[in-house]
């Protein structure tokens, strides 16, 4: 059997990705649609086009993950090989009560998208618009990425993968950012937290996924987020 | 005994099974590293390899998978390296009694390598590459490289084992998914490219998934390859029962497959994780006698992506090489590789993939630049985004060595001559790094008759072959020269192509932009130039890809050349050509109207002012100041387009927005396009008199936050409207938000947070202004926002998204008039 890897970070870099315009006009709340000629609106279409295209030139996906070994059970806490104060709440103790192990994801696109909205809110207003919604999208390929990578790692070690976990949903509090980032290292990828514990650069993500013996908890399908 | 790849040729071979398994039933503690048993339980180790071989193996795997230095050092035992990997490799030899081949086992090596991870190419391969010399040392038959779930991996495992076990055949498996890919994304097919690219011995697949989800792989890889195939399923995918994990499949359901995987060209057959003695008995009782599947070598040359592979030869599609990532003659993109920048690299890469090039050639060639550094980078950012193969051309030896070592694919070299000096520093590179070349059939000069260019061809096929290279790791570049300057070369270039062709079945390509050169139509003469050569056998040509009518040249030439059975392709793509050439009734292809979709004819024009508001209720931004402008011309004041049709048209759209015709995404485009055309009207309006504005709102990402595009799409929107908004901007505190609103005289702050640890804030600011008897109204929105916290935490209005910015301050200043005044 592949050994899981733990007791490290598995860092990645250079993910390849594909924007899909489907997922971005689903991510600008548009509906029905799925492609941008769909939208039978040459503007619009060109307007969103640029931005994507401008996506593939900026976006630079990187990712990390760590797994932790779970040794307890409490009834407001998880407790881990790595930390006693990671994992707590009762949404964290649903998700993860029959779990051998939790991985913890983080993955940004870096920050040059960013900066170009920032930049382009005053004088581009709609385009900045676009941009950061390719952008908002793209940042969720890339944990959604690490989670696929992650789950063919726990099917192969005869677990299955839990619900994505976000930091800072349900009653796990933001603030347990701070262990995220420092057990995952992630700022070799470039993540860093503000004062309220928000990552820099915006978009970028974070999450839990427990490793949980079959038939133990709820099965999700991939890419299932916060529904512990 | 009889060498193993003769063997091959005439027997089913038989691989153990499980040795995990096996250990942890001998008392090997979970998480223990089983390779440190060839010194703590040698006997243990033997014993298990004994109970294969008395199975039925005919190949015993040592027990070092994990014995690379990488892995040892998670053990502490990397200093040991040596006596593992040896004594790994003496209990295997002690067990088979000189009755079974001794396969140095070796597994990836834990971590992730470039350009994914952390690990650099060239530490990863001298990882492999120590561990295969010691392996070689104590003298294995072969090597095993197994479990690899990246090509990028095994790219990195094949060239440390060719360096550091150097005669010592091959076999290197992958492990697929359930859905017949790798985790890095390759599928059966770009695996047996990239590893032909190495002349693997065997390949194959094991682990992971049970039998019956590898036959669909393995039957892909007997189809992609005539190269020998091995197969070690799991017993299933593992399950935990009664705290322990267990694999579902039995040894008679798992042997039940052992002939399905002969007719799919299994030449080796075994087991990974959950088998054990039992398996492998039942395996090789099925098995043994029956004689392995023939299978015929494809002649074609195949590079690859990482998740893509195009053949090149006959029979073949037509290989468009796209031309355009090239700095030669672009000062833009001059620049931009000067400055180390890809992003003009990547858009092009874009665009040549979306115009349909089957490959990409990559040249990154300017004065003074590192053109090495810069390869590696342009390979990686490509590689990001299209997963179209590479073509790597420099004329710099170092800048194709950084290309091909970073590719996590089979790329295609551009280029080697006939020159001595060139031979002798490119093609050990092919070599190393499994790639294939373009062979440029010029020497000291270039030869006008296709005889001596046959010459040239003959003299590099010859040097390939020194360095261990086939015929089908070269693709002949016949020279197409300018027509205009040389007639009868080009006349050569097509009879190099028929010999190349018909002599020895080589593959060809030709550069197509230069033999126009001069000429007036330089696409007709190239277009036609190329479909004479299409005719004469040439299989593929780097051209611009974006001429549409090379695109229906190739097509239609393909159907004379056997690279288009049934016409099937051709019809396809019709469906979506506009005829380049007029085509009579019968011909033409149906076309919509110039117009556009969805653009109705008007019974008359539309004015002016039904101009602007389509605009702006179409997010028709570059049109909307000419229009402007053309109002004002036409005697429209700038009050009366401002008040009596850029209003209404926003207003418009928002009331489409609030009917679900029109999304936030027009709203937002729709607001700013109003605003460029304000833009045009501002300073006439402002000649006018200073404006009242309809009230002043303060607004500003709370204190903690950093997310503002919501914030900023509001303002526009107020701003249309003819509010007067001050932006405090992201992270402001309460402070500086009732200090702002007292000097601009403010009727509403307007508060903004998209987390819920930071819209706390809000609650902090209403109470600051109710504690303090402050004027302002304060109203709140944000994605974690929702009424009800705006209720309980007293706020005067909550605003679900942009569409209700405007209506909700409207409606507190029409609130705020009906007060009296304090």
């Amino acid at each position: 059997m592949p050994a899981i890897r733990l007791g490290h970070p598995v860092f990645f870099h250079n993910i390849p990705f594909e924007i899909e315009e489907r997922q971005i006009l689903r991510e600008m709340r548009i509906p029905k649609k799925s492609k941008l000629a769909d939208l039978g609106e040459p503007a619009m279409e060109k307007a969103i086009g640029q931005a994507i295209e401008e996506g593939y030139r900026m976006i630079e996906g990187q990712g990390v993950y760590r797994t932790l070994t779970i040794t307890g059970i409490e009834e407001e806490r998880v407790l881990t090989r790595e930390s006693s104060t990671l994992f707590v709440g009762q949404k964290m103790v649903k998700l993860l009560r029959h779990c051998d192990y939790a991985t913890l994801i983080a993955a940004t696109i870096g920050p040059r998208i960013e900066t170009e909205v920032d930049r382009l809110s005053g004088p581009e207003p709609a385009h900045s618009y676009f941009l950061e919604r390719v952008g908002a999208w793209m940042a969720d390929y890339m944990g959604i990425w690490l989670d696929h990578i992650l789950e063919r790692e726990i099917v192969r070690a005869g677990y299955q993968r839990t619900f994505r976990f976000g930091v800072g949903y349900g009653d796990w509090p933001l603030s347990s950012q701070t262990e995220v980032m420092a057990l995952t290292e992630a700022h070799k990828i470039g993540i860093t937290l503000n004062e309220a514990f928000i990552m820099i650069p915006r978009l970028s993500v974070s999450a839990v996924i427990g490793w949980q013996k079959p038939g133990t908890g709820p099965h999700p399908t991939p890419d299932s987020e916060n529904d512990a | 005994m009889t060498p193993l790849l003769e063997r091959l040729k005439k027997d089913i071979l038989i691989l153990d099974g499980s040795m995990g398994a096996l250990l942890q039933g001998r008392g090997l503690p979970p998480g223990y590293a089983p390779d440190l048993w060839n010194l703590e339980r040698p006997k243990d180790i033997q014993a298990v390899h004994a109970e294969y071989r008395a199975a039925g193996s005919d190949i015993l795997l040592t027990n070092t998978f994990g014995a690379s230095r990488r892995r040892l050092a998670e053990y502490q035992a990397e200093g040991r390296i040596r006596e593992i990997n040896h004594a790994g490799v003496e209990l295997a030899r002690r067990a088979a009694a000189g009755k079974a081949y001794i396969a140095g086992d070796i597994g990836p090596f834990g971590s992730t390598i470039a350009p994914f991870g952390d690990t650099t190419f060239e530490e990863a391969v001298a990882i492999f590459r120590e561990q295969a010399s010691i392996l070689a040392e104590a003298g294995v038959d072969l090597i095993a490289i197994e479990t690899m779930f990246d090509i990028q991996e095994m790219r990195a495992a094949l060239i440390g084992v060719r360096e550091g076990a150097p005669g010592i055949p091959v076999m290197a498996f992958m492990t697929y998914n359930a859905d017949g890919i790798t985790d890095s994304g390759s599928d059966p097919e770009t695996v047996a490219a990239v590893m032909e690219g190495f002349s693997v011995e065997i390949m194959g697949l094991n682990c992971s998934v049970g039998p019956e989800a590898m036959v669909p792989v393995l039957e892909r890889l007997g189809r992609a390859t005539h190269t020998y195939l091995g197969i070690e399923p799991n017993a299933g995918l593992p399950v935990h029962r009664d705290g322990k994990t267990v694999y579902p499949s039995g040894a008679e359901e798992m042997a039940a497959f052992a002939p399905t995987f002969v007719e799919a060209g299994a030449n080796i057959v075994g087991g990974c994780c959950g088998t054990t003695p039992d398996y492998i008995r039942l395996i090789s009782k099925m098995l043994k006698g029956r004689p392995p599947r023939v299978r015929t070598p494809s002649p074609q040359t195949r590079i690859a992506s990482r998740t893509r592979v195009v053949p090149i030869g006959a029979g073949a599609p037509f290989v468009l090489i796209g031309e355009k990532i090239n700095p030669t003659g672009k000062k833009a993109f001059s620049e931009a590789i000067a400055e180390g920048r890809t992003d003009l690299i990547v858009a092009e890469a874009r665009k040549e993939a979306s115009a349909g090039a089957h490959a990409l050639d990559v040249n990154v060639g300017v004065p003074l630049v590192d053109e090495a550094l810069m390869m590696e980078k342009a390979v990686i950012a490509i590689g990001n985004v299209v997963s179209t193969p590479l073509v790597i051309d420099s004329s710099f030896a170092s800048a194709l060595e950084s290309g091909l070592r970073i590719y996590p694919g089979r790329a295609l070299v551009n280029s080697v001559n006939a020159e001595d000096e060139r031979l002798e520093e490119v093609l050990p590179l092919i070599r190393r790094y499994g790639a294939a070349v373009i062979g440029l059939l010029s020497g000291d000069d270039i030869p006008e008759k296709a005889v001596d260019r046959m010459k040239n061809a003959e003299k590099i096929l010859r040097a390939a072959e020194r360095f261990g290279l086939t015929p089908r790791d070269i693709v002949f570049d016949t020279l197409a020269l300018t027509v205009s300057a040389v007639q009868e070369a080009s006349r050569q270039t097509l009879e190099t192509i028929r010999l190349l062709k018909s002599e020895w079945n080589a593959h060809t390509v030709v550069g197509l932009s230069n033999v126009s050169f001069g000429l007036p139509m330089r696409k007709t003469v190239h277009d036609t130039f190329l479909a004479m050569a299409i005719g004469a056998g040439l299989d593929g040509a780097i051209c611009d890809p974006y001429d549409p009518l090379l695109h229906q040249t190739v097509a239609a030439a393909s159907l004379f050349s056997g690279r288009d059975p049934e016409c099937r392709v051709f019809i396809t793509k019709a469906e979506g050509w506009t005829p380049l050439v007029p085509q009579g009734d019968k011909g033409a292809v149906a076309t919509t109207a110039t117009a556009g979709a969805g653009t109705a004819t008007p019974d008359r024009p539309l004015t002016t002012r039904e101009k602007i508001e389509r605009a702006i209720i179409e997010g028709e931004r570059e049109s909307i100041t000419p229009l402007v402008e053309s109002a004002l011309a036409e005697g429209m004041a700038p009050f009366e387009i401002f008040v009596e049709v850029m209003t209404p048209a926003i207003r418009k759209l928002g009331d489409l927005f609030g009917a679900r015709q029109k999304f936030i995404p027009h709203l937002i485009a729709g607001a700013d396009t109003m605003k460029k055309g304000v833009e045009v009207l501002q300073p006439l309006l402002e000649a006018k008199g200073p404006t009242e504005p309809k009230g002043t709102i303060v607004f500003a990402t709370v204190k903690g936050d950093i997310h503002d595009i919501g914030k900023n799409i509001c303002i526009l929107m107020l701003r249309n409207f003819g509010y007067r908004v001050v932006d405090l901007g992201r992270n402001v505190p309460i402070e500086t938000i009732l200090e702002t609103a007292e000097r601009e005289k403010a009727q509403i702050l307007a508060l903004s947070a998209l987390m819920t640890t930071t819209m706390i804030q809000m609650k902090v600011a209403v109470d600051a202004v109710r504690e303090r008897n402050l004027p302002y109204k304060i109203m709140v929105g944000g994605a974690v926002v929702t009424p009800k916290f705006s209720a309980e935490i007293g706020a005067d209005g909550y605003g679900k998204d942009v569409g209700e910015v405007v209506p909700l301050t409207e409606k507190i200043l029409a609130a705020l008039k009906e007060l009296p005044a304090s």
